[in-house]
């Protein structure tokens, strides 16, 4: 980046985002006028019936076509379809297919995208739990008793108590749960920036759900990982390694398949011989949760056979740096000179045969490249060093330490361990040995063991040694993500525009550090990534009354006993302590700070989701004085909440798809009709409760709030600050849509007109706003394969860790006590008891979370009611038939599923595709009713480089895959199947 | 002219995501009397399909005469389009609260044994996605047993339609069809069939189940079009065959076989062979499906030796658009 007077004014207004708008001088003039229901599209119509092939011809016709796609969706795709009109009904969607290749005849295109879910959001849209009317209940939680109410007493009812809540208990009693279903239009940003006004809380669920990548977070300063998904297609050797493409990433999975028919050899690793797996060269059997241990001994293989990259692993990993072994901390300035800094470690330079500063090291502030330059940092080795106390001790580098543990894992360890055969490992490891780009595709869903984060660091590991990571064609695919800077700015800023970024940073910092920011650019000390990653992070820690969903859980679901149980042998301290010192510390947000009193659900579907949810229920539920859903459909929260609102559908308003980096297109989705019965879209919802919270304020001419104790919440200006100032009506939601796309770098300058024209743009660049951006590829504009994590490869920017390394040696004294300091290989507790089966999931092909569970089209192509896969020796041996009702059981307690049995399942395995609604089960109780769901306290930690929280990057969750059943056959069926217990 | 409209599906690219069956029905099928029916389908196989055990019911006998097939039951081997109680589970009702299912028994459906397949985990279990639809076959078995004469094979494309002014709802067509790919629509009382979306087709739109397929594994085309996909996968490369060709219909719908993961030995280790037994798939495609196995793996060993493979970047299909060879160009754009 040059220091010129452009890249000052970039500075001055932190980011990008403000150059882009500042070369908009007359962005507010650029907002689309039409507010039409989808034009421009011709329409199709046949002569009625001239003969027989009329009555056909007749259906594919249609008034008009509007582009659109599954905005609010927590999809981890995006696609673009035609949504076809005729007479005020969405009747079909196909996808547009207009993709172009990144690099032609170098890699596939794109088309067509899309999947079965998206083929019929129609029949979601106008189905059986579609949400048209405000209702209010009118029996108890749950019992199935409404009315239907009017808008107006529905809005006015929530603001009086929402007010009362505040008044008792502070705004910061009220949760608003963020995801996972949001887009980055408008409505989101309205949802978001609503609560953001009030001051209520926005926790986040993403390690909660199980889909936070925390051993990437550990290991690269970042969980989200990797390019566009057509970078699959240019690997020599893929390994798909805990994900099921076929089934979960289903517009992208033929990368990897014609990958195969460019010469690639594709390996699956999987207990289960799942849908990818059957694509596969090489299917790994491992056992469930034993996948650190293969890792680790095609790590071993790599670097005994000499196949590693020494000269990449000096400048990009923590190998060569020093670590005492008499504290197991790494060596730091301050252990050797009185006043030194503690964040600068130490190499051990073979050249000159002397101890020099770890270059990337977090307290090298003025030297934040990874350049050697004469430097010959020693991977392994061992030297005594007198420290600044006199006292002399051992330091070797974290290789040697590393060295040591993959010792442990030769092909006959890992065989007993994995139950694979010895020739099976070493097949998979020569092969990823020898490949020239092994790239190991890795999904959310392999967050969901208590020992995940070891799995992937170990994962890692092995494509680190290789020098794989950041290389063209190999590499980590963990979704990487666009970043729509506008988006954010519309949840949080007062004014549109430039002011109102300007205004969020001046209200936010002092001058001083403002100036701080500003000098650090100039002086190449940071990069503009890190720059707004940093400033991304104080403005969260000053301002926003943000925390996660898992400690919220922890302190008020009640299930504090229930966690001990299953998980307090298995660390030095109880679960509690460390939460305990957490909180004490400050490294971990929580808040509300006494009580939850109102919650509201807008983008999830809580008690469908969480885990112990008897406990969530009995606990934090009942104790709600108000529980709200926003939502296009009924769902098992709904039915528990005391008001539903009718939100409107994907195709009933605009937004913009989240930006998923697979597909390096922006997916604008239009309103192709009004909203269906009474729907509104949220934009407009949270425009009216502000309203009316307003008037009851200024009424009770209320003083202000703290908060959550960060700022001051005036609730008798909440919808003129919700409302930029009046900028914008509860009816523009399509202005506020303008303004996003004008504040985002990455949109290109495109218009909300003409992306009612086309439905996509190709991103421009990858965004500013690091802290959703983690492709960490600034000089990409749009053309060709997009590779993530160029700016550390390629640029030899230090990663935002604590050595600025991908850093396999985590010296927090947590980790070091608990025994994982380095990847290591760990049994998966037995959560729920000591049963014979491990119950795991995957995400499922017929369903995004729960939003397609209950469609009678998607139900109709399965069983018509959840089925626990099983395989046929197991359900022999159970005397179960297929299709029978079972019991599984474990200490937490029992529920009953059918049972569908499939060769792909590994014996000993009761493996379920999620998100049934508790609904869809006896007594409405599901499996998440026994599924502990354990926290793993190390993902607590804070205070230390990385290791600190950082909102949706390092937080704890909870895991599910470690859940232990027993099966029980039932024998009379009859009585199974009928109906009791839900009054 | 007669020319014949083919479909190639390529099963290594298939993800059994059920797009082109939603897509399908979508646009045909949700009509009261045809909700059970889809003319397209993927089943896992082996496994009994759908129908149930169509495979076991046409055909013909060991001595080579025609078996006489059978009509499927709706409940038992389709699988009626299962109605579902949303309303007794959401809201309180008079009896007990209701969990949600279908509002009367399952015994089948027409994705029943997905992901089943057959052989003992780890060493042999094997499954893979097969797609149908109808074969618009060259001597139509559904053709030749309507005694109405309302099935016709059109001359320009080789599309078979059942006229539905013309059907009585005889149903000797869905007896016939050895594929079962022949519906009786109970409220009307006439049989339908898949119509290759010829109202696409008339506009150069490919059929809803090619054009939105994610997984980009089908090609369509005209059978005698050198320059188009079908003939060079069909009759120049020879790796892609017909389903059932011992039923003697002459399909024009074909496809590229399933390679497969190495078996395991009972040790565990890799056995160098496939796990789909060759003898199935021979069960399934003919003799022919041995030669265009071992094509495909030639012509992979070449694109894996970094050499070009004119089958292998056909079946990449860098530029998606040219998978449907059609009238018209305007494949790429539903109009």
């Amino acid at each position: 980046m040059k220091s010129d007077r452009r890249s000052f004014l970039k500075i001055s207004a932190v980011g990008a985002v403000a150059a882009a708008a500042a070369g908009l001088p007359l962005w507010h003039m650029r907002r689309a006028a039409s507010t039409g229901l989808g034009d421009g599209r011709p329409p199709r119509t046949v002569a009625p019936l001239d003969n027989w092939q009329d009555l056909y011809r007749q259906r594919w016709t249609w008034d008009h076509v509007a582009k659109g796609s599954h905005g609010w969706l927590n999809c981890r795709s995006a696609c673009e379809w035609d949504i076809y009109v005729k007479k005020g009904v969405v009747v079909r969607e196909e996808q547009t297919a207009q993709y172009e290749s990144s690099e032609p005849g170098v890699v596939p295109d794109f088309n067509p995208r899309g999947c079965n879910k998206g083929a019929c959001y129609t029949e979601v849209m106008y189905g059986p739990s579609r949400l048209t009317v405000p209702l209010k209940r009118v029996g108890e939680r749950g019992s199935g008793q409404w009315e239907r109410v009017s808008w107006d007493q529905a809005i006015d009812e929530i603001a009086h108590k929402m007010v009362d809540i505040a008044e008792k208990y502070g705004t910061d009693s009220v949760v608003q749960d963020l995801g996972p279903h949001f887009d980055n239009g408008p409505t989101t940003a309205g949802r978001i920036r609503f609560f953001n006004k009030f001051g209520g809380v926005i926790p986040d669920d993403w390690a909660e759900i199980g889909d936070l990548n925390l051993g990437a977070t550990l290991t690269f300063g970042f969980p989200h990982v990797g390019g566009s998904s057509d970078e699959w297609f240019l690997s020599d050797y893929l390994v798909v390694w805990m994900m099921n493409p076929s089934v979960t990433q289903i517009p992208d999975a033929h990368f990897l398949y014609e990958a195969k028919y460019n010469g690639a050899k594709l390996a699956v690793i999987d207990p289960i011989y799942s849908a990818t797996a059957t694509h596969a060269d090489l299917w790994i059997p491992v056992a469930q949760g034993t996948d650190a241990a293969l890792a680790l001994c095609i790590a071993r293989h790599i670097w005994e056979s000499g196949k590693h990259d020494e000269k990449y692993l000096q400048e990009q990993s923590d190998l060569p740096v020093l670590v005492r072994l008499d504290t197991g901390r790494f060596l730091r300035e301050d252990d050797m000179v009185a006043g030194g800094r503690e964040t600068v470690m130490f190499v051990h330079d073979r050249k000159t045969n002397a101890r020099v500063p770890a270059p990337g090291s977090e307290g090298l502030t003025d030297q934040p490249m990874l350049h050697l330059g004469e430097l010959d940092p020693a991977l392994e080795g061992g030297w005594d060093v007198q420290l600044a106390d006199g006292k002399t001790v051992q330091v070797v580098t974290v290789g040697t330490l590393l060295r040591e543990q993959l010792a442990l894992y030769s092909v006959e360890a890992t065989a007993k361990i994995t139950g694979l055969h010895s020739a099976m490992i070493t097949r998979l490891a020569e092969g990823f040995a020898n490949a020239e780009r092994p790239m190991i595709l890795s999904s959310w869903g392999s967050n969901r063991y208590f020992h995940s984060d070891l799995m992937n660091r170990a994962k890692i590991l092995c494509l680190t040694l290789k020098g794989a990571i950041g290389r063209r064609g190999a590499g980590y695919h963990s979704t990487g993500w666009f970043s729509i800077d506008g988006f954010d700015l519309a949840s949080e800023a007062d004014k549109p525009g430039v002011g109102g970024l300007l205004g969020l940073l001046t209200h936010a910092f002092s001058p001083g550090e403002m100036w701080a920011i500003a000098t650090d650019l100039v002086a190449k000390r940071k990069t503009l990534m890190e720059v707004t990653r940093e400033q991304t992070q104080l403005l969260m820690d000053k301002e926003a009354c943000a925390t996660n969903s898992a400690s919220i859980n922890y302190n008020y679901q009640g299930i504090k006993d229930k966690l001990a149980a299953y998980q307090d042998n298995l660390y030095p301290q109880p679960t509690e302590a460390y939460v305990n010192e957490a909180q004490a510390r400050g490294w971990m947000p929580l808040y509300p700070r006494k009580q939850v009193k109102a919650w509201f659900t807008g983008g999830n579907n809580v008690l469908r989701r969480t885990n112990m949810t008897g406990e969530f229920m009995a606990n934090l539920w009942t104790n709600l004085d108000l529980a709200v859903d926003v939502n296009p459909k009924l769902t098992f929260t709904g039915m528990n909440a005391d008001f539903v609102l009718p939100a409107a559908g994907y195709y009933e308003k605009p937004g913009i798809k989240y930006p998923v980096a697979y597909v390096p297109y922006l997916h604008y989705c239009d309103a192709a009709i009004r909203p269906v019965g009474e729907a509104k879209n949220e934009w407009e919802i949270y425009f009216l409760l502000a309203e009316r919270i307003q008037q009851i304020a200024r009424e009770k001419n209320l003083a202000p709030f703290d908060g959550c104790g960060k700022r001051e919440i005036d609730l008798k200006q909440i919808a003129e600050r919700y409302s930029f100032g009046r900028e914008f009506g509860a009816g523009d939601v399509e202005k506020v849509m303008q303004n996003i796309l004008d504040l985002s770098p990455a949109a290109g300058g495109a218009s909300v007109r003409e992306l009612k024209e086309s439905g996509i743009t190709k991103y421009a660049e990858t965004g500013a706003i690091a802290y959703q951006n983690q492709l960490y590829n600034a000089e990409w504009k749009g053309e060709g394969v997009l590779q993530a994590l160029q700016h550390f490869i390629k640029d030899k920017w230090r990663w935002p860790t604590l050595t600025g390394r991908q850093q396999f040696y985590i010296d927090h004294p947590w980790f070091v006590g608990g025994g994982e300091s380095l990847p290591t290989y760990k049994t998966s507790p037995k959560a729920g008891g000591d049963y014979p089966f491990q119950m795991v999931s995957c995400h499922a092909r017929w369903s995004v979370h729960s939003i397609w569970r209950d469609t009678p089209m998607m139900l109709r192509l399965q069983r018509g009611e959840p089925v626990m896969y099983l395989n046929p020796s197991d359900i022999t041996r159970l005397d179960i038939r297929d299709g029978d009702y079972a019991e599984f059981h474990n200490d937490h307690g029992a529920f009953q599923m059918r049972v569908k049995e499939s060769t792909m399942v590994r014996p000993g395995v009761a493996y379920y595709f999620h998100a049934w609604e508790p609904y869809q089960f006896k007594d409405h109780k599901s499996y998440k009713w026994i599924t502990p769901g354990l926290m793993k306290p190390m993902h607590f930690a804070g205070g230390e480089g990385h290791v600190q929280w950082r909102f949706a990057i390092w937080e704890p969750g909870s895991a599910v895959q470690d859940t232990r059943v027993g099966i029980r056959r039932i024998a009379d069926q009859q009585a199974a199947a009928t109906a009791g217990g839900v009054a | 002219m007669n020319r014949q409209l083919a479909m190639v599906l390529d099963l290594n690219k298939c993800l059994g995501c059920q797009t082109c069956t939603v897509a399908c029905k979508k646009l045909w099928n949700q009509d009261q009397g045809t909700d059970y029916a889809y003319w397209n389908n993927v089943e896992t196989a082996p496994g009994k399909g759908f129908p149930r055990l169509w495979q076991e019911t046409g055909g013909r006998n060991a001595d080579g005469s025609v078996k006489r097939g059978e009509i499927p039951s709706l409940d038992a081997d389709y699988g009626r389009a299962w109605k579902f109680n949303h309303d007794k589970t959401f809201f309180k009702s008079n009896g007990p609260r209701e969990w949600l299912k279908p509002e009367s028994g399952t015994q089948w459906g027409p994705n029943w044994d997905e992901d089943h397949g057959a052989g003992a985990y780890p060493q042999e279990n094997h499954y893979f996605y097969l797609p149908r639809l109808c074969n618009h076959c060259t001597h139509p078995a559904c053709l030749d047993a309507c005694p109405r004469g309302a099935i016709e094979k059109r001359s320009d494309n080789g599309i078979v339609l059942v006229n539905q002014d013309q059907c009585h709802g005889y149903r000797f067509c869905v007896e016939a069809c050895p594929y079962k790919k022949v519906y009786f629509d109970p409220k009307r009382q006439v049989s339908t069939k898949c119509i290759f979306c010829l109202p696409r087709i008339e506009e150069g739109v490919a059929p809803a189940c090619a054009r939105q397929c994610p997984g980009r594994l089908r090609f369509v085309g005209f059978l005698d079009d050198p320059a188009g996909p079908i003939h060079k996968l069909v009759n120049e490369y020879k790796v892609a065959i017909p389903l059932h060709p011992e039923f003697g219909t002459g399909p024009n719908v074909y496809y590229v076989p399933p390679l497969s993961p190495e078996g395991i030995d009972d040790e565990g280790r890799p056995t160098g062979k496939p796990r789909i037994p060759p003898a199935y798939l021979e069960s399934l495609f003919g003799p022919a499906v041995h030669d265009a196995m071992a094509r495909l793996a030639a012509e992979r060993e070449k694109t894996t030796r970094g050499e070009g493979s004119a089958v292998m970047d056909l079946l990449i299909a860098y530029d998606w658009s040219k998978n449907f060879a059609l009238d018209d160009a305007r494949t790429r754009e539903v109009i």
